[in-house]
């Protein structure tokens, strides 16, 4: 039965009758298929069935469980999770987290019920291991996204609806595999010597043999496929490889290598590379000599050639990019060392001199901080939002409309894009409460989770790493709704936390991964 | 055995008792023994679906082990998706221009109606319909395969429901009923294959078994936009009530279950819970609907508190609940892919909220929270033993659950499916199911029938998966054929579980949603190769 219920012209109903409710009632909304969220690395899912403020300020958001992945007695670093809320498997419908950790090793986990579905370790691990910096980390890992955000509310699949059966998923985005397997749901990892696995989100196997890409060694910032197009951003010069972004069409014959070489210059932030919604790839850059370094640099995503840049003079910048749509245009908002929130005209970075934004803020972040986050969203009144990370006290030139209390060791703050003379502006709305050196936010339904880093900036990165403690904030003021006081025992960095479908996840440094959610009856 | 006919046809003259919805009615002798020859008019046995054979005597608890495969009766009928042949229903005296004759009736899914000679399986007559394809409510069927052996294993199309026998007319024919694959309600003579009267539009849709009550005749349905339908055979207009119940079809293959205040009750599937919305959705339920001036009126509801974890999983209840008798109370019992039994009470089925039943069961099978090879489908059963103890039966797939705690947990311990058994006990006033005992291994244990102190029942064999690590979800219903094995019946000890006969490979395919019949001293159960089996004393 019944299964029942689906064929595709159930499917059809079921888009007909579920139509702008598929988020609060379809099978599983919520996925989260790379780093950042999606292409444009909003680290943001504007809706939910469960967290609101609302739900928040009531008892029921709580931490839920926790995995130990590696051995008991060693760290294994953890990827950021991506979810698959529903994937009709070999086993039935199961709402899968796909994290990677170091060894390279993927894992699968059904995240409603905390039980291991599959866990392959990728057979081109580097024979050789790299060190410090380019130490081997959890391999990156991505689903296929979509460069085009989705409408609100609609990453969900469809519910079931009418006297039939409820619809039995959409059409998946991801390139097309011979045979049908599983298209668009593959997790597509790369290991440590620089090779591509297209891997069965059921069992974990390879779809196809694996495929050269980068040097073995590497340091990956980031990854996602796009169309049969996977892209990599690399940095710190590791295994001999350029800094830069590398692009393999993985089902094309030539499996040729496309690179885009910063000539030195670090890819800053925790995530990369980012897209526009017109599939234009943006990566922003820390210091060096080449002439892309200090900037964000757009690149046109099928060749990989540089089509513009903006910098901010010879300050770095510590955040990815993130993207959004504002009047009908792309807009682009990075992070730099000065403390400055960019906004930019995707059209034109920079302005002819490639120096001239459409706004910035004016100092408010920490400047001991080496890597910061932003996300962004769309509020359910439509204005638009973009949080940042401070490392270390906050700078005294911003003045937020909300402030919540003294800030010492980091904080997350707001801002608002609001026209003013027909231009936009970075309106600053609200400080948090002292949250020490955070990871790139994530916003849940106007719930912000801003989760501890290892330390305090100013302590330096030889201090005691300190366990992660994990912060929900009302996104319009900044006010704390919930913390997770001391269920994390360990220290975290990295990308951040990732959530959808009501729960909310934190890899740690020790390898476990931590669960947070509303309690469900099952 | 021409001796036995004899008295049989002498016996006729004690009054062929209407079986429809009462259970069997004696009418007759066993060809293999001195009992007396009754009618299997409907799926389950009753109107309230019990599944309880009250009458057979033929096969008892020391001669089972000597049943073997008396014929086997190939039909013509081609399979459409998964399914086949349908459970057999058994007229035991029945007057055909050949002679009086006890007569069995199957129905295949290509629109195929035959009525076979249970003595020699010999097809006595047969009837096929031809109709331009139907649409369905809520869309076309666009590139539908040509070879039907293809098609999508949720939606058939075709003939699935199992017919229903009348009871004798004025001229003392017996009408059987039956709806074909576009929609249309048949009258049949079931002496001859002739229309007693016009077909009039009953419901398109996946129909399954027909259940008469009185002159109404209900149908449970899925991918109909209907939930519930009756029609009264007494309306010249032949209007059809349908009750939609929003969201969720019907699967249970029993059909509709009715009570004794005519309350028609189904399961309802995947889909969503939401009274407020309008119209309301009820899915992953238990709805009742009555019949209220020529309308169909949702009568009363009860919803498990955790519905939306099942409709996460795809976990519904699916299965045609049963409904019984408990010390003067009138209970019903219903299961689904989920794995646990709810008990519930047909005045108030869910209490004020409606989600509060009688007693729920834990969880006995489908640890693995699967939706396609593992819960209880098909349909419930209950029977109550001398001791005046009342049963409720569960079939079930996939292996049962690690902390089912049952008494008797029998060998080899399930694997790919079974039976589980459970004791109402009345503990201080409150009702709740004890388990008793868990058969063994079955491939896809499916509904059980109970007869003379045994269990009947058989793992059909089935492929259930319905998504592949491989290939992924695949619709083509022949991928799923290919991986089919062997039905295997099974005779259990209704008290214990314990094995008392099977079938062992004398089958040689599987099926799929059909269902086995005993009747006068004969098992029977088809396969996907279109061939039906019937098992016997010899």
């Amino acid at each position: 039965m019944t299964a029942l219920s689906r064929v595709w012209t159930g499917v059809v109903w079921a888009t007909v009758l579920s139509a702008g409710a598929a988020h609060a009632q379809g099978r599983g909304g919520g996925a989260w298929p790379t780093t950042g969220g999606d292409a444009q690395r909003t680290a943001s899912q504007r809706t939910d069935p469960k967290i609101s403020v609302e739900a928040m300020q009531k008892p029921g958001f709580q931490f839920l469980w926790k995995r130990k992945f590696g051995e008991a007695s060693t760290r294994a670093q953890l990827s950021q999770p991506l979810l698959l809320p529903n994937i009709i498997a070999y086993k039935g419908f199961k709402a899968l987290a796909f994290v990677s950790t170091s060894g390279d090793t993927v894992h699968a986990v059904d995240y409603e019920l905390n039980r291991m579905f599959w866990s392959q370790r990728l057979a081109t691990a580097s024979k050789s291991a790299g060190s410090g910096a380019c130490a081997a980390g959890a391999p990156a890992i991505t689903k296929a996204t979509a460069v085009a955000p989705p409408a609100p509310g609609a990453r969900g699949r469809g519910a079931g609806a009418g006297g039939g059966g409820g619809g039995r998923g959409a059409a998946p985005t991801g390139p097309v595999m011979p045979g049908g397997r599983d298209a668009g749901e593959n997790v597509v990892a790369i290991s440590s010597g620089g090779m591509v696995h297209l891997m069965n989100p059921q069992v974990g196997t390879d779809q196809m043999p694996p495929i050269k890409f980068l040097p073995p060694n590497v340091r990956v910032v980031g990854s996602i496929l796009t169309g049969n197009v996977l892209y990599a951003a690399t940095t710190g010069l590791c295994g001999g490889a350029a800094n830069g972004v590398w692009a393999l069409d993985v089902l094309g014959d030539a499996k040729a290598v496309t690179t885009f070489d910063t000539k030195g210059a670090g890819i800053a932030g925790a995530v990369a590379p980012t897209f526009g919604t017109d599939g234009t790839m943006y990566v922003a850059t820390g210091s060096g000599d080449s002439t892309v370094a200090n900037a964000v640099v757009s690149l046109e995503a099928k060749t990989l050639q540089q089509k513009d840049s903006f910098t901010a003079g010879a300050s770095p910048f510590v955040s990815a990019p993130v993207v959004f749509q504002h009047k009908g245009k792309d807009l682009v908002a990075a992070l730099n060392r000065n403390g400055r929130l960019y906004l930019l005209d995707a059209a034109s970075l920079g302005g002819a001199d490639h120096q001239t934004p459409l706004a910035s803020s004016t100092p408010f972040a920490g400047p001991a901080g080496e890597v910061a986050g932003l996300s962004t969203w769309l509020d359910a009144a439509g204005t638009r939002w973009i949080a940042a990370t401070s490392a270390g006290a906050l700078a005294g030139d911003t003045k937020f409309a909300m402030s919540n209390g003294a800030v010492t060791t980091g904080a997350v703050v707001a801002f608002t894009v609001v026209d003013a003379n027909a231009a936009p502006t970075l309106q600053p709305q609200w400080a948090s409460g002292d949250i020490r050196t955070p990871t790139t936010p994530l916003l849940l339904n106007g719930v912000l989770f801003a989760l501890t880093g290892a330390e305090a900036a100013a302590a330096g990165r030889g201090a005691r790493a300190l366990p992660a403690v994990l912060h929900a904030l009302d996104a319009a003021t900044g006010k704390t709704l919930w913390t997770s006081g001391t269920s994390i025992t360990s220290p975290a960095r990295g990308a951040g936390p990732s959530g959808g479908d009501s729960q909310v996840y934190v890899a740690a440094e020790d390898g476990t991964l931590y669960a947070f959610g509303m309690p469900a009856e099952r | 055995m021409r001796k036995a006919a004899t008295l049989a046809t002498l016996a006729i003259c004690c009054g062929a008792v209407w079986g429809a919805g009462r259970g069997p009615a004696a009418t007759g002798v066993s060809a293999q023994s001195a009992a007396p020859l009754y009618d299997w008019t409907t799926d389950g046995g009753d109107n309230q679906r019990t599944g309880w054979n009250k009458l057979e005597k033929t096969i008892t608890r020391e001669n089972v082990k000597d049943l073997k495969l008396l014929w086997k009766l190939h039909t013509d009928n081609p399979v459409r998706a998964l399914h086949a042949l349908m459970p057999v229903l058994v007229i035991g005296q029945l007057n055909t221009p050949s002679g009086t004759k006890q007569v069995g009736f199957v129905t295949g899914i290509s629109d195929n109606l035959y009525a076979f000679e249970v003595e020699t399986g010999k097809i006595l007559w047969q009837k096929h319909w031809d109709y331009p394809a139907p649409t369905p409510p809520g869309g076309g069927r666009a590139n539908e395969p040509q070879d039907p052996a293809h098609l999508g294993f949720l939606r058939p199309g075709g003939s699935s429901d199992t017919p229903v026998i009348g009871p004798a007319d004025t001229q003392g024919r017996r009408p059987i009923y039956f709806v074909t694959g576009d929609g249309m309600l048949r009258t049949l003579n079931a002496a001859t294959g002739e229309e007693l009267q016009p077909p009039f539009m009953f419901h398109l849709g996946k129909g399954w078994a027909l259940n008469l009550v009185g002159n109404t005749i209900w149908m449970a349905n899925t991918y109909a936009g209907e939930t519930l339908s009756a029609v009264r055979l007494d309306d010249p207009s032949h209007t059809v009530m349908n009750y939609n119940a929003g969201s969720g079809g019907a699967w249970g293959r029993r059909g509709a279950v009715i009570d004794s205040a005519g309350v028609a009750w189904t399961t309802t599937g995947d889909g969503i819970y939401d009274p407020t919305s309008d119209p309301p959705r009820y899915a992953n339920s238990v709805i009742g609907v009555e019949m209220t001036a020529n309308k169909l009126v949702l009568k009363d509801y009860y919803t498990p508190t955790n519905w939306d974890w099942l409709r996460k999983r795809d976990l519904d209840p699916n299965n045609t609940p049963t409904i019984f008798s408990f010390k003067g109370r009138e209970l019903m019992a219903a299961s689904g892919k989920e794995c646990r039994v709810y008990l519930l009470d047909p005045k108030s089925l869910g209490g004020p909220d409606h989600q509060t039943p009688m007693f729920k069961t834990p969880l006995f099978c489908n640890e693995e929270v699967d939706f396609q090879d593992a819960g209880s489908w098909g349909a419930m059963s209950t029977w109550e033993d001398t001791a005046g103890t009342r049963w409720v039966l569960a079939p079930f797939w996939g292996p049962a659950h690690s902390q089912a705690k049952f008494p008797i947990m029998n060998t080899p311990l399930t694997k790919d499916g079974g039976v589980a058994a459970f004791k109402v006990v009345d503990k201080a006033g409150t009702f709740e199911l004890a388990p008793a005992w868990i058969s063994r291994d079955m491939k896809r244990g499916e509904p059980v029938i109970v007869a003379n102190g045994m269990v009947f029942g058989y793992g059909s064999g089935e492929e259930t998966k319905q998504s592949f690590p491989d290939i992924g979800l695949q619709f083509d219903s022949t991928i799923r054929a290919a991986k089919g094995t062997r039905a295997t019946l099974y005779a259990l000890d209704a008290q214990t579980g314990k094995e008392l006969w099977s079938s062992g490979d004398q089958m040689h395919q599987w099926n799929h949603f059909s269902g086995v019949t005993v009747a006068n001293g004969r098992i029977y159960l088809g396969t996907y190769d279109g061939t039906l089996y019937c098992f016997g004393l010899q």
